[in-house]
């Protein structure tokens, strides 16, 4: 095993800075890392003479106090994510040959500090699926499995890919994004940290549209501290996102003591939902017992709205996704459909899209078109708008009480076998949101942490979810309990060639 | 549950979507799966609810000025296009 292996921010930024290793040599290994590891099928795209041309400016700028926070660290982004005069397609045949002309804010705060980009990461198409298996590059594969089946599992979603690639080793962390658990639940199913940010937190400038009022971008690493690093770089009011917040961004890292007395933490009963397998209800009972044995105080509450949160997240998701994607008309980019002789503009309009999307994009297109439709507008949309108010309150009120985050499982199931939902309905998916939709129809920053192992051994996460901007509350929760579990498990390599 | 033919076929049309008959279809009984779930909402009583959007942002309001600051992107925007032609997006003739 070289020095490289299995490196986090934190240490690689030490090594980095006290000249043990160079940029070009850590970029190197990451791309030998990544060809090699194709079967996983997580990066869509790499770009290793960009990523090689930054290192060696990286390695010269060491010596330097100025050189940038992520000064020769090699990361790599969703697909979601635009970068200038990167091919970006959010996983969509509709966005075929799309090279944007600009870069993403969030991404252009990492190349500021010198960060490296590696690659773009497989992702379910425009962020819609919990499996990866929606994606026009084929699902990527999670590097966790069965050993005695040998089965390949879904990497979860939508940020299946980010997720991968961490857990994998093949960069030192990602960025994703979560509109509904799509950081999160992919975090949980391979065994790695994730952190959906308190919506305003970080610009959605320059991030492929899904459900606007859902969106964020957070990073996905092998440790709660690396998080913390990342999540602090790529916050901050953007006047290009009308929805981020000139909040102060605290200084993350500095904040992680581990230090729970004091702390009182909430157990909803709503989450204990018929069905959940005993090992996640083991695990949940586990870290109640730690974050009780480091001397925080375990309160019950009631969240009694959380059952509305499915019903509520797929009327709303999917009606600001239908006219977010009204844009692709196959007029201004990616995708045109061709004509036979005859067909007008609306024949333009309705092969490239039908041809363009695929079926789980098509479905929440049209969902979202019937709710916002005549006749069903006030039944449908108006209503949920009216159930998130009620879904935000709930947590206003437990924390207005004192309680300083809320700990549940991050999913109702480790990961499953790709292909295995086929046959079932769409509903059947949906069903993996349910605990993690909660905060993104609130608002609230939440983390996965991985704290443990199914009985034969795949990874499981639980969740910390905290009032709007107590991210640093969030991160330190998690910070213990993962020094306190001993999460240390890594996936067994088979997949390299 | 399955919703009607038709009313697919006419969400499809409002989307812009073309589907063939096997389309409709699947997509009749699976939407109607989702509308099952939707309705769950029909529980929640939300009579005392002002019908206002309900505000779901965390106290943004930061307008910024109306003033042109950029543009003459033509030819960075036209890039993407699929097809365009002495400085416009091209589609069919659109007026007979």
């Amino acid at each position: 095993m070289s020095k490289l292996d299995g490196l986090t921010i934190s240490k690689a930024r030490d090594l980095l800075s006290r000249g043990e290793i160079s940029a070009v040599a850590l970029t190197e290994h990451y791309l030998a890392k990544i060809e090699s590891s194709q079967k996983l099928n997580a990066f869509c795209l790499t770009t290793a003479e960009l990523a090689l041309e930054k290192a060696k400016h990286c390695d010269k700028l060491i010596k330097i106090t100025d050189k940038g926070k992520l000064c020769g660290i090699p990361l790599a982004v969703k697909d979601i994510f635009c970068t200038k005069s990167i091919p970006t397609q959010a996983a969509s045949k509709i966005l075929k040959g799309f090279i944007p002309p600009y870069e993403s804010t969030v991404t252009s705060k990492l190349w500021a500090e010198n960060a490296i980009l590696l690659g773009k990461l497989n992702m379910d198409e425009f962020a819609m699926g919990s499996s990866n298996e929606t994606s026009i590059y084929g699902p990527a594969i999670n590097p966790w499995q069965v050993a005695s089946e040998m089965q390949p599992l879904s990497p979860g979603g939508s940020s299946g890919g980010s997720a991968a690639a961490v857990a994998a080793d093949l960069c030192l962390a990602s960025l994703g994004t979560d509109t509904g658990g799509s950081i999160r639940q992919p975090a949980a199913f391979n065994g790695v940290v994730g952190i959906k940010p308190t919506y305003g937190r970080c610009s959605r400038w320059g991030i492929i549209a899904f459900a606007s009022s859902l969106d964020q971008a957070g990073p996905i690493t092998k440790t709660v501290r690396d998080s913390a690093i990342l999540l602090e770089i790529i916050s901050g009011h953007d006047k290009k996102d009308s929805t981020s917040v000139a909040n102060e961004v605290p200084n993350f890292e500095a904040a992680l003591d581990g230090d729970m007395r004091g702390k009182k933490i909430g157990i909803p009963a709503e989450y204990r939902i018929d069905g959940t397998p005993h090992e996640i209800i083991k695990l949940w009972e586990t870290g109640i017992e730690l974050l009780r044995d480091s001397g925080a105080e375990i309160v019950d509450i009631s969240l009694p709205h959380t059952k509305y949160s499915l019903p509520t997240y797929y009327v709303l998701a999917p009606a600001e996704a239908s006219s977010n994607l009204a844009r692709y008309d196959g007029v201004k980019y990616g995708y045109r459909a061709t004509l036979k002789s005859g067909e007008g503009i609306n024949e333009l309009y309705e092969k490239t899209r039908s041809e363009g999307f695929g079926d789980e994009v098509k479905r929440r297109i049209m969902v979202g078109t019937y709710v916002l439709s005549a006749g069903f507008y006030e039944a449908y949309y108006q209503k949920a708008l009216k159930v998130r108010s009620l879904i935000k309150k709930d947590f206003e009120n437990v924390f207005s009480k004192g309680v300083n985050a809320i700990l549940t499982p991050t999913t109702p199931s480790p990961a499953f076998p790709l292909g295995s939902k086929d046959d079932k309905s769409p509903v059947e998916m949906y069903l993996n949101d349910v605990f993690t939709v909660p905060a993104n129809l609130a608002g609230l920053p939440a983390i996965s942490i991985p704290t443990g192992t199914t009985d034969n051994g795949l990874p499981l996460g639980l969740q910390i979810i905290g009032p709007a901007w107590k991210e640093s509350e969030v991160l330190n929760i998690a910070f213990r309990l993962e020094q306190d579990s001993g999460f240390k498990f890594k996936p067994d390599q088979w997949w390299t060639s | 549950m399955s919703i009607d033919n038709n009313l697919v076929k006419k969400i499809a049309n409002l989307a812009r979507i073309e589907l063939s008959e096997d389309d409709i279809k699947m997509f009749s009984k699976q939407i109607g799966e989702i509308i099952g779930l939707m309705n769950q909402l029909n529980e929640v009583d939300i009579a005392d609810i002002p019908s206002l959007d309900a505000d779901s942002s965390n106290g943004h309001s930061n307008r910024t000025e109306d003033i042109v600051k950029d543009g003459n992107y033509i030819e960075l925007i036209l890039q993407n296009a699929p097809e365009s032609k002495e400085g416009f997006f091209t589609v069919k003739k659109v007026i007979e």
